[in-house]
């Protein structure tokens, strides 16, 4: 068997024995990453072992984005693409749109053709910053963005007492934008609640 | 095109094709790092992808298995924290789990050599607290240099199977958060993020 270790200093170097590829300082990748090969459904291909004391990972990323100010707002691709959005409710579920179809594309690369492939996901939170418990938002659908309803599109102010608000669940609401059809001039992205 | 295939039976093989596949795995010591993109992303546009196939969305993780339980205030360490998923049993109305030192956030994040400025980490405080007294909640609270949300965003109610719809904190017994830091000294934000 042959072991292969890359680092700064001595660069590729093969040795015998086992245990997969070691990069002893760091790994730059422009690309994409790939794990797992093409599975069986049901059966879950893609792993990353982070060590036993190891077991939240430390991502590095931007800052939230900074609010846009209270009432109606369409989330634009700078936004979005910090994973955390803050609006603030100004009535009853207060209308925050999804990206255009533009911003989408642009969020997930540049050009639908090149930068998109069906089953891309983003995981990204909605915030509604609001104080009064009436103040609610509501996630509504964009060109070819679709959104879930009900309560999977509502998220809640930020009160002190929530007892009486109609909205469940925290002010902060986590959702999976994916892109599911990239064959229109417009790709379709489904978002769902997580 | 050259595809490299780095394997424990070969070693490094290129052949014509794309990309490198490292067909046994990839190990890398401590404080090393992946970086997945451009650092320096134009704003709106996300660079770093990981692949993980159509039908393997969830990535499979490895961690520790669950931890003591804390009872009443507590003040956060770094070990908690590195868990990923602290437990701590309210006696009391908005028990105060308090963020940790700037030091043990240092040490959270691999010591003074490798905390960088935007790295964050995800985890869970869960509210093991179970019996009818709605009021026994748990409220995350700043430390020096550590900032946190205000209301709902930092307040996680009890795991009672009752009837918690006077409850006056929203959501279920776990609150999710992203502490990020802000400067090298040890200093974080933290946001609620489901």
């Amino acid at each position: 068997m042959i072991k292969t270790i890359i680092n700064n200093s001595k660069g590729m170097v093969q040795y015998p024995g086992e245990g997969g590829t070691t990069f002893e300082n760091n790994l730059n990748s422009p690309g994409p990453v790939t794990l797992g090969t093409t599975p069986v459904l049901a059966e879950l291909a893609a792993r990353i072992n982070t060590g036993v004391l190891n077991t939240p990972v430390i991502h590095t990323g931007p800052p939230p984005a900074a609010g846009p100010g209270a009432g109606t707002h369409t989330i634009t691709a700078a936004e979005i693409a910090t994973g955390y959005v803050t609006v603030t409710g100004t009535g009853a579920n207060t209308a925050v749109t999804l990206p255009v179809a533009a911003d989408f594309v642009q969020v997930f690369g540049g050009t639908v053709t090149a930068d998109l492939t069906v089953g891309d996901a983003i995981e990204w939170c909605l915030h509604n910053d609001a104080t009064n418990v009436e103040h609610t938002v509501a996630l509504g659908s964009s060109d070819g963005a679709s959104t879930p309803s009900g309560q999977q599109q509502r998220v809640a102010a930020n009160s002190t007492d929530q007892s009486t608000s109609l909205v469940a669940g925290p002010p902060v609401a986590r959702f999976r934008s994916i892109v599911q059809d990239i064959s229109g001039v417009n790709p379709v992205i489904y978002t769902w609640r997580l | 095109m050259v595809k490299t295939v780095i394997s424990n039976s070969e070693g490094i093989v290129q052949t014509r094709g794309d990309g490198v596949v490292f067909q046994d795995g990839i190990t890398a010591p401590n404080h090393t790092s992946l970086t997945l993109g451009d650092t320096s992303q134009a704003v709106g546009t996300i660079t770093a992808r990981i692949r993980s196939n159509v039908n393997t969305g969830p990535i499979i993780g490895t961690g520790i298995t669950e931890q003591a339980t804390n009872n009443g205030a507590t003040i956060l360490t770094n070990t908690m924290l590195s868990q990923g998923y602290v437990t701590v049993t309210s006696d009391g109305a908005n028990v105060a789990v308090t963020m940790p030192t700037k030091a043990h956030i240092i040490e959270l994040f691999g010591g003074a050599d490798n905390i960088t400025v935007g790295d964050y980490i995800e985890w869970t405080l869960y509210n093991d607290f179970n019996s009818t007294t709605l009021t026994n909640t748990l409220k995350l609270t700043a430390n020096t240099g550590q900032t946190v949300q205000l209301n709902q965003c930092v307040l996680v109610r009890s795991q009672w199977q009752g009837n918690q719809s006077a409850n006056a904190v929203a959501g279920n017994a776990n609150g999710r958060f992203r502490t990020q830091v802000t400067n090298v000294d040890g200093s974080t934000a933290t946001f609620r993020i489901s």
